[in-house]
């Protein structure tokens, strides 16, 4: 999700970080945290199920290649957004694919978020969509 | 887009062009123009993108949501 999200739907843009929206539940929470154990993120003062509460996000990395946790992501529904995602290739010689939220779900969480990038994200996603028609 | 000159009467127009050039790319080549433009952006302002820490070094912060 977030700007990457924008830039597989619309075109590229900068950006400092790569979001990634989790499912907030128990057994995910469990299976993210043992993911960011074996990637050798620096957990401690983290549990597992920090993973399944909703109401904070997590950071790590720093500028221009950071990663954000969340939990939760404002408009959205998780289960509805998954139902809904779509897969690119990232890596076309290791075949690596990855899960992308869908456009108009980009819209409504970037509608929800109402900063100025958000909006503006918002408007090009859409402005995109409707250029393809 | 290459090297073709386009002529347009409107931003929104040209902006229609772009989002066309780009998904007309591979995801891929979306991804790679981003690691691109963030080496010129650091560039322009002289700064310097740091080596990659180790993995265990980073720090891992929680924050609030703000939209809460």
């Amino acid at each position: 999700m977030g700007a990457y999200a924008v830039i597989f739907h619309a075109q590229p843009r900068f950006t400092n970080y790569i979001d990634v929206f989790i499912q907030a539940d128990p057994s995910n929470a469990h299976a993210t945290y043992a993911a960011l154990a074996a990637f050798g993120a620096a957990l401690e003062g983290i549990r597992p199920e920090d993973f399944a509460e909703r109401g904070s996000f997590f950071r790590f990395g720093r500028d221009p290649h950071g990663f954000g946790i969340l939990p939760e992501i404002p408009g959205v529904d998780f289960d509805a957004a998954w139902e809904r995602r779509v897969e690119g290739v990232i890596d076309p010689e290791g075949g690596l694919k990855a899960f992308f939220i869908s456009a108009p779900d980009l819209i409504a969480s970037k509608l929800a978020a109402g900063r100025p990038q958000d909006l503006a994200d918002a408007d090009a996603v859409r402005k995109a969509l409707e250029a393809q028609k | 887009m290459g090297t073709i000159l386009r002529k347009y009467t409107s931003f929104d127009e040209m902006k229609a062009d772009e989002y066309r050039y780009w998904q007309s790319r591979p995801v891929h080549e979306r991804m790679d123009a981003v690691e691109e433009m963030i080496r010129t952006a650091y560039a322009l302002k002289g700064w310097k993108i740091e080596p990659d820490l180790p993995r265990s070094q980073r720090p891992f912060v929680r924050l609030q949501c703000p939209w809460r």
